[in-house]
């Protein structure tokens, strides 16, 4: 079930609002948390509710064993965890890399290795994830772990964050499973929360996807140089408000049930290093690489340049294929594996911070981001090829800038300007330079336009419009 | 004011939840569970499910309104749709129109020339007769330049079967000339005005152009193919026309409703003044097999004509136009019984349905095919009726678009 559906936002919202807050004690709001959360996952495919079945189950058993052994016998607690770490992956594996797996075998090997095609269970790297944190979180003793089978299985598969994350590590809510505390006043900033998420999706990803759409729907031979670049910022910005407006939704949708998930995107597009570019941009999976593989393995406190260099790549590689079973995405990781390096070993954050050169520098950030976008969105690695070739008015193409591009432009203009301000936080540095205390008046002009925004969004639901979702199949 | 808006947010929830509540009984009844096992039954239940909830949508009309008021108020001119081939474009003249991108005709041209082919060997007459399209492939009026690619490839289409020596009309050359000036047996439009040939709020052309082009096939057919036609059903003097001021017509319309566009229009119906003639209206599906409960007989009104569709004429709905045959067939048949002998087969799409039903006043039998809808073979479908003499292919520029050019075309 998709947040922007009326399914959601009609029936499935006010039926779990009413039956949380009738309902009396945190175990019986746990238990018809638990419960909702199973029908809506289910309801984008019944069957795949057995997989999240069993891996709570599983990662329950695991916690539990982990949570009992890790005082007396480290290493017997050590071994668990490494069998949870197989099953996890093994099962991700096979719903999600075995199909690539087995024909990239056939197209080295020249075999001819048969296997059914099979679908990828929705959010499964997220609740997999999420999973893997568990366990390794009761290990660290960073969160007990839970007696309760339930209490696992709304960790995992809590609606909010259960298709598309953000990525919430089990020592951020162990806490807040039994002990948190709902108010109106957390209420009312999750409606806020959800509401700017669910005018970021509606109004600026789903519009600005039908230009990113029509251009990668192209043959680079039909495609202008300037409807290539109009059609890669326009993925640029329905990838970021898209992420960004489902997180904010499910951040939102937390908070209305009293949980506290951290922030997961902080303007990304403002970054003036590729570094900056990733402690911005989905940053529940980039702390989750950062803690369960990247300092694991020794981060950057390492003796020598190539263990550093090592260590980078198997987190690139990993965030690339994490996205998909594509070497679009492999690719993808890899691209930004080479550019942190050498950002990583020539200072590049450190140096030549002046205005002019600050410029130079977010120029180069947007330009390889850009870029990694086509590369994420193509199908190929001969189309993103091709794409960008046409971006630089290399091969054959149609021209400099043709009608196509004229006329997205002028079609969708107005969203373009609108995805660039809210690229920045151009609201929040405005309301510093202009009020210095919020008022009632300010707050009044906020909420209605917060009124009107969700009236205008909700008009695009009802009617049916384009409403894709990006990172619903990660 | 942040709990205010809170309350709001959620009293809004609770009411739209409250009035689907409220008509559970309604909405969230007889489910088909027939004939399906455990998990189709849930995945039918679901995917019902959530089709009725949005089709149910307390003031949808309002809100699609609303939309459509805001997409004007941003200068948007293209609307667009979950469905790209029914994404609406308004034209610099107002109305509303699709588009589509110029395409590959090449299996078009090969197909129709076989299907030529196999009709001469079988002693059948074949004409393809393209249709206008609301896009004027003189003055393009879609809006920034976006290019007209249906007439494009109607063109290249019809250039193909020129080459190949296929018999064609390209009516869009002669639907702008002004008609009546030569022959007064024509409904009188002004063509100069292109786009008056066209419903502002819908694709299909008005039945008064089709009307028209219902006369000039007659014309041509009798003229080309020695068919002998009465002349009582070829001249406007013959019919009944009425028109509906400020109808809901379109299909395009009632996308977007009425704060986006002007978009009424005035609906003419036209029927014979006097039919003493029995007709009998034959469906059939997709598989050839007769809905008998579908089978209408009676004068030609109450057979061929569907005066239902003109109930609450000004209220928001689709399918006006469907008048005339009542639906898109897949393959209808239609007997008149004072005409002897000469049988016709139309393959058509929605446009063609007005010249397809008024055919009938001078064939005995019209056979009428939607390839889009019909599975089984064109080709046997004319071995199993020899006497079938002439075929016409009834087509607009827009059967040249990716969701059905391959059905149109598969003569098979």
């Amino acid at each position: 079930m998709l947040f922007t559906s009326t399914t959601f936002l009609f029936v499935f919202l006010p039926v779990t609002l009413l039956l949380y807050y009738l309902l009396p004690g945190k175990k019986t709001k746990n238990i018809i948390l638990l419960i909702l959360s199973l029908i809506f996952y289910a309801w984008g495919e019944p069957l795949f509710v057995f997989v999240m079945l069993l891996s709570i189950i599983m990662n329950w058993l695991f916690g539990y064993l982990v949570g009992k052994t890790k005082e007396t016998n480290r290493s017997h607690a050590k071994l668990i965890v490494g069998i949870s770490v197989f099953f996890n992956l093994i099962i991700i594996f096979i719903f999600k890399y075995l199909n690539f797996t087995v024909d990239n075998l056939n197209a080295v090997l020249g075999t001819d290795i048969a296997i059914r095609k099979i679908a990828l269970p929705i959010g499964i790297s997220f609740f997999t994830f999420q999973a893997l944190s568990y366990v390794i979180d009761v290990y660290r003793g960073h969160g007990a772990a839970q007696k309760n089978p339930l209490n696992v299985g709304l960790y995992i598969s809590f609606f909010p964050q259960l298709i598309a994350g953000p990525i919430v590590r089990y020592e951020t809510v162990a806490e807040q499973i039994n002990n948190r505390e709902e108010s109106l006043d957390k209420f009312s900033e999750g409606v806020s929360y959800f509401i700017r998420g669910f005018c970021r999706k509606i109004l600026l990803a789903n519009n600005i996807a039908l230009v990113a759409d029509r251009a990668f729907g192209l043959q680079s031979t039909d495609m202008s140089v300037g409807f290539a670049w109009l059609g890669a910022l326009a993925y640029t910005f329905q990838i970021y408000f898209d992420f960004h407006g489902y997180s904010e939704m499910a951040i939102g949708l937390g908070k209305m049930f009293g949980f506290d998930f951290l922030p997961n995107f902080n303007y990304p597009y403002i970054s003036t290093s590729v570094s900056e570019f990733w402690r911005r941009w989905h940053m529940s999976l980039g702390t989750w690489f950062r803690d369960y593989v990247y300092f694991p393995l020794g981060g950057s406190r390492v003796k020598n340049k190539g263990r550093l260099i090592f260590n980078l790549f198997v987190v690139w590689a990993l965030t690339g294929v994490w996205h998909g079973a594509n070497w679009t995405f492999i690719c993808w990781g890899l691209m930004y594996f080479v550019l942190l390096t050498i950002e990583k070993l020539i200072g590049f954050e450190k140096k030549a911070n002046q205005w002019f050169f600050k410029i130079f520098k977010y120029v180069y950030t947007a330009l390889f981001v850009v870029l990694g976008w086509v590369i994420f969105r193509s199908d190929s690695i001969g189309q993103a090829y091709r794409y960008i070739k046409v971006m630089f008015g290399i091969g054959k193409h149609a021209g400099t800038f043709d009608y196509l591009a004229n006329f997205y432009l002028l079609e969708y203009g107005v969203y373009f300007l609108l995805c660039m301000i809210c690229s920045v936080p151009v609201a929040a540095l405005m309301q510093k330079a202009l009020i210095q205390k919020e008022s009632r008046v300010t707050d009044a002009i906020k909420y209605v336009f917060y009124a009107i925004c969700f009236i205008i969004s909700i008009t695009f639901v009802v009617k049916g419009a384009y409403n894709p979702f990006i990172y619903f199949n990660f | 004011m942040r709990k205010i808006f809170t309350a709001l947010f959620v009293g809004f929830l609770m009411i739209n939840f409250g009035v689907y509540a409220y008509n559970s009984f309604h909405i969230f009844g007889n489910y088909d569970f027939k004939g399906k096992g455990y998990l189709e039954k849930t995945r039918y239940f679901i995917a019902e499910t959530d089709r009725r909830i949005t089709d149910q949508t307390p003031l949808k009309d309002n809100y699609v309104s609303l939309n459509g008021l805001f997409q004007r108020c941003i200068g948007k001119d293209i609307i667009e749709d979950t469905d790209p081939t029914y994404t609406i474009y308004k034209l610099t003249n107002g109305q509303l129109s699709f588009a589509y991108d110029e395409m590959d005709v090449s299996t078009a041209i090969k197909n129709t020339t076989d299907f030529n082919d196999f009709c001469k060997e079988n002693g059948v007459d074949f004409l393809f007769f393209m249709e206008p399209y609301k896009v004027n492939k003189y003055n393009n009026e879609l809006p920034s330049g976006y290019a007209d690619g249906a007439n494009k490839s109607g063109d290249a289409f019809l250039s193909g079967l020129d080459k190949s020596g296929v018999n064609f009309v390209d009516y869009r050359e002669i639907a702008k000339e002004n008609l009546t000036l030569h022959d007064e047996r024509y409904y009188k439009q002004d063509s100069t005005q292109y786009g008056s040939l066209f419903f502002n709020g819908d694709h299909h052309w008005k039945e008064e152009t089709a009307f028209n082009a219902y006369i000039y096939l007659m014309d041509y057919l009798k003229n080309k193919d020695g068919l002998e036609l009465s002349s009582d059903y070829t001249d406007i003097k013959n019919f009944d026309t009425t028109t509906y001021k400020d109808s809901f017509i379109g299909s395009q319309y009632s996308r977007i409703n009425g704060l986006y566009a002007d978009a009424l229009d005035d609906f003419t119906v036209i029927k014979p003044l006097k039919t003493e003639n029995t007709f009998t209206h034959e469906i059939y599906n997709g598989k050839g097999k007769l809905r008998e409960d579908k089978v209408r007989t009676g004068d030609f009104e109450n057979s061929v004509l569907y005066s239902e569709n003109l109930k609450d004429i000004k209220t928001a709905r689709r399918g006006r136009d469907n008048y005339y045959l009542g639906h898109n067939p897949a393959l209808d048949v239609i007997t008149n019984d004072s005409v002897p002998d000469n049988e016709i087969l139309i393959i058509e799409d929605s446009f063609a349905r007005p010249i397809s039903a008024l055919s009938s006043l001078n064939f005995h039998k019209v056979h009428i095919m939607d390839l889009r809808h019909y599975q089984k073979s064109v080709k046997d479908y004319l071995k199993e009726n020899p006497q079938i003499k002439t075929v016409v292919v009834c087509y607009p520029p827009t059967c040249f678009k990716e969701s059905t050019y391959k059905k149109q075309f598969d003569f098979k």
